[in-house]
């Protein structure tokens, strides 16, 4: 914001013509500044809201923007209330509840639209730890994500449906999950998990699991693992995400054995870095 | 309905878990299945509600199984059991039984 400019013709010494440069006269210019620095200071918010948002209000300001998320439970962003030109807006989880983030969501507002690094899943800010930097694009009227940090790594609500085996069922109970939890970093996701005491109901299955996160994998990855067929002794195992797949698939050996019938006794664990969409 | 039971045993040894898998479905229940945090914390698992008795005999089995014999974890690896397997079926006259030539292995292996 440019300062109010003013018509200034230098006294001649008369005191009688022009400005004289008194104290007056510097209070008048101070106040001028002040006012433009009032005016690109960050504005805040702290909203409370949680559940489904369509257009997160902006707080009131034509400087830097800053949104405290205080949300309890989960918070899901699908749009923005537009801003100026080039104008940047920082969201941090400060609350109990994750904050996440839609990519072009059809129901977020057209005018603040979020535009993601990972099109697919959701981009999150893990609760009290994330923090996410936008920048709004009047051209395209879309909030681009300029810079994010997950904070936390986050543990999905477990689904059972999320585990299934090409033939007859893989079966897990909450318990069976002793760690499950993912990182997104740009299009890099992180996973780590072990699921154990699992029971397969067919023979020579390869098991799949969900990627967290709602992920759609870019290209395809191959990486080991940590198996226990049917309570055999710990081997490397396998993962293959293929290419656009939602879900990993498990074989228990590294030549891609699939897993034999168990009860409680199938045992995998993995990290597993793979580029998502 | 699936029950956890978490156990923590004062012993600071691995045990061999394929053992005591056997144990405790002996001992416990056909379908109890092992989680192993660490060296001290197990987590149990079956399909029916844990009772005191269960959980006392399932702390007996933790606390008194065998040490894990990582000797005895290369020699039964899957592919090694059936090459073994394998040979000694096409010994005519095998001087020793499988058990025997199992043990003999595993003497063999440790040397090495």
């Amino acid at each position: 914001m440019a300062l109010v400019r003013v018509v200034d013709v230098d006294d001649d010494g008369t005191g009688t013509t022009g400005t004289i440069h008194n104290n007056a006269w510097l209070q008048l210019l101070n106040d001028s500044i002040d006012t433009a620095l009032a005016a690109s200071a960050p504005a805040t918010s702290a909203p409370t809201t949680t559940g489904t948002v369509t257009a997160e209000p902006i707080p009131a300001g034509t400087g830097d923007l800053v949104t405290y998320h205080t949300n309890a439970t989960l918070k899901t962003i699908q749009g923005m209330v537009a801003g100026l030109p080039g104008q940047r807006w920082t969201h941090v989880s400060k609350g109990a509840g994750q904050v996440d983030f839609a990519h072009l969501h059809a129901s977020g507002t057209a005018l603040g639209k979020c535009k993601l690094f990972a099109t697919t899943g959701l981009t999150s800010l893990a609760a009290g730890s994330g923090v996410a930097v936008f920048q709004y694009d009047a051209t395209v009227t879309q909030w681009r994500l300029v810079s994010h940090e997950q904070g936390a790594w986050i543990t999905p609500t477990f689904a059972a449906g999320n585990y299934t085996a090409n033939a007859g069922t893989w079966t897990l109970a909450a318990g069976d999950v002793v760690w499950n939890a993912y990182r997104l970093t740009g299009r890099t996701l992180e996973w780590a998990f072990r699921l154990a005491t699992t029971s397969v109901s067919n023979a020579g299955v390869v098991l799949s699991a969900a990627l967290p996160g709602g992920f759609t994998a870019a290209g395809a990855v191959y990486q080991q693992t940590r198996s226990s067929d049917n309570g055999a002794a710990v081997v490397a195992g396998f993962a293959n995400i293929p290419a656009a797949a939602t879900a990993a698939q498990f074989t228990s050996t590294l030549v891609g054995v699939g897993y034999a019938i168990s009860t409680n006794t199938t045992e995998i664990a993995g990290r597993i870095s793979v580029e998502v969409q | 309905m699936a029950a956890y039971q978490t156990v923590t045993t004062p012993r600071t040894t691995p045990t061999d878990l394929a053992g005591l898998l056997l144990a405790l479905r002996t001992a416990v229940a056909p379908d109890v299945g092992i989680q192993v945090l660490d060296l001290q914390t197990y987590t149990l698992k079956k399909n029916t509600p844990w009772t005191p008795a269960e959980i006392a005999q399932a702390q007996t089995a933790i606390d008194t199984a065998p040490v894990r014999d990582d000797a005895a974890l290369d020699v039964d690896q899957k592919v090694l059991k059936a090459l073994v397997l394998g040979l000694w079926e096409c010994i005519p006259n095998p001087t020793l039984t499988k058990a025997q030539l199992r043990a003999r292995i595993l003497a063999i292996w440790r040397t090495l």
